[in-house]
């Protein structure tokens, strides 16, 4: 059969027909063109060739897309968790917003009441990484929305795998702001293992309710606590409880490590109870 | 529509509160096109979000595939057959149609990159988005993220696809295409959707469900809902008192429902008629 007209479809009109990408009525028009012309017909095999082709034009355009691709995302494109985990802006900027506030107003205590950026760090320091794996928690936090939700990936490992990340990013932050109060090296132990046994303990509580209420809890007993020791009538030499606590109290230390491995071991056995599934 | 059930419910109920959403529901579906009608707080997307697997029931036992939500492992397994379109999609505004579709890909497990990019681009296309795909969300209208949404929800071939609402926003030519597509995948998979509009389930479902106050009024065909209204519509010049519900037509005449008085005009009942009587007589029961 050969063409029963002078029109044929353009290449333009091709790729849009081959995509799905033109209206109704027009699609009706090339597929009874189609209908009739060779011509037309032997275009559309080329065009519906496999785009990711190994040969000519194809392999080139598949290459540079592909180059497009990675460098457009250089944090997502190591492996797929570390992809899906620093794909949430919303969360990256939460994040940053925490470990710059744990800084800043250490930096800022430290600069005009340099008695109260020590309790003050004592405070925040465990805080800071229990606010940052709560975060990742949060439903509004996928940049996909309700649509990740039903998602195989959403099914555990996500929010723990962006719990870790943002929990991580808010210990760099407190190790930052460290530097700017009087705490030693060997003082590390007294905000290091309160903050990773919360968090711990805040994660894996998680699996069963709402880890935001679970977090406000804790962050409220701990700020109440860290007052009444600075502050209160009974209030001793912070400094002095700090180093105490480093040298001696290896019992409470110990404590805060076991609490923080049981707590690890229960949200990896329970990983998969998500708090989305028991929501509304 | 033929097909072992891919969905099976029995006993199914869910309450927010005092309110039943759904209430003690039995209901088993397989291959084709499913509508879901039902007027606002009937429970329709409470049970697609729990045919979804990410609500969970209050009582009763809920299967996908012969797989239970409740349990994790099987609600993984039934995630990766399944494509969800929620009411509500909520994308972030600042990535591009073609990097959400494709972060969704990711998260469905399509980790090769030649593979998920060929995908993304598929579904874009099937929805039309082909010369739109580079677009950041906020730019787009609503119907164009409503269709970027299905998209997603398009994503390796599912066996299951959960659609709330999946033409709200979009204009004729958008929908024709909407039932083009589905129409397609509901040849080898089941296709669940909640709609407001009667035509759209006169034009494509081959199975309709009418659910109020969280209960089934209604399972059946299309045209079987439309012959529950037969003789059963009448029209006339001035509303009916006698009438379950009354409404003036474009043509100006008042078309009435129930049961129509001695010498009434009685006419050809519609698939409207038929869920209006439908819901209408449970409301008066109720």
């Amino acid at each position: 059969m050969t063409a029963v007209d002078e029109w044929h479809v353009s290449d333009h009109e091709l790729e849009r027909y081959v995509n799905h990408a033109i209206p109704t009525v027009a699609r009706a028009s090339v597929e009874s063109h189609l209908l009739e012309c060779d011509r037309c017909r032997s275009a559309l095999s080329v065009a519906r060739a496999p785009t990711v082709g190994t040969f000519g034009a194809d392999a080139t355009w598949s290459r540079i897309a592909d180059r497009i691709d990675v460098t457009s995302r250089p944090l997502r494109s190591s492996t797929t968790a570390l992809q899906v985990s620093t794909s949430s802006p919303l969360l990256m900027l939460a994040t940053l917003a925490v470990a710059l506030g744990v800084v800043v107003s250490v930096a800022i205590a430290s600069a005009i009441a340099p008695a109260a950026s020590l309790p003050l760090f004592v405070m925040l320091a465990p805080l800071a990484p229990v606010v940052g794996a709560v975060l990742a928690f949060q439903t509004g936090i996928d940049p996909a929305g309700q649509l990740a939700r039903a998602t195989p990936l959403a099914s555990g490992r996500l929010p723990f795998i962006r719990a870790l990340l943002s929990c991580s990013a808010a210990l760099v932050a407190v190790a930052v702001s460290s530097m700017l109060v009087p705490v030693g090296l060997d003082d590390v132990a007294v905000w290091l293992l309160p903050g990773l046994a919360l968090t711990a303990l805040v994660v894996a509580i998680s699996t069963w309710i709402d880890p935001s209420r679970v977090a406000l809890a804790l962050i409220g007993l701990w700020a109440v606590a860290v007052s009444v020791w600075s502050w209160g009538p009974r209030s001793r030499n912070v400094r002095l409880d700090l180093g105490d606590f480093a040298a001696e109290q290896r019992s409470v230390q110990l404590v805060l490590i076991t609490v923080t491995v049981a707590s690890v071991v229960v949200a990896f056995v329970r990983r998969n109870e998500l708090p989305v599934w028991r929501s509304r | 529509m033929s097909g072992a059930p891919a969905i099976e419910v029995t006993s199914l109920s869910k309450r927010y509160g005092a309110t039943p959403a759904v209430d003690d529901l039995d209901w088993s579906g397989g291959r084709g096109v499913i509508g879901l009608l039902g007027p606002n707080g009937a429970g329709k997307s409470t049970l697609l979000r729990m045919l979804a697997t990410v609500l969970a029931q209050d009582s009763g036992a809920i299967r996908v595939f012969g797989l239970d939500p409740a349990v994790a492992d099987e609600r993984l397994a039934i995630r990766r057959r399944l494509g969800y379109l929620p009411q509500e999609a909520g994308l972030y505004r600042n990535f591009s149609a073609y990097d959400l579709v494709d972060y969704v890909a990711v998260l469905k497990e399509i980790t090769d990159r030649s593979a998920r990019r060929d995908e993304v681009r598929r579904v874009l296309g099937d929805v039309g988005m082909t010369d739109d795909m580079h677009r950041r969300i906020r730019t787009l209208s609503g119907g164009m993220q409503r269709r970027v949404a299905l998209a997603a929800a398009l994503l390796g071939h599912p066996d299951l696809l959960v659609l709330d609402e999946p033409s709200a926003g979009l204009d004729p030519d958008q929908r024709l295409r909407m039932r083009g597509v589905l129409s397609e995948v509901g040849q080898r998979a089941t296709v669940l959707l909640s709609t407001h509009q009667t035509d759209e389930v006169a034009a494509f479902c081959q199975r309709v469900l009418v659910l109020d106050r969280g209960r089934l009024l209604f399972d059946g065909a299309p045209r079987d809902l439309a012959r529950r209204a037969t003789d059963r519509v009448w029209v006339s010049d001035v509303p009916d008192a006698g009438a379950l519900r009354s409404w003036v037509t474009g043509d100006g005449d008042i078309r009435n429902i129930g049961t129509p008085p001695p010498g009434a005009t009685v006419v050809e009942p519609t698939l409207d008629d038929g869920y209006l009587l439908v819901a209408t007589e449970d409301g008066v029961r109720a």
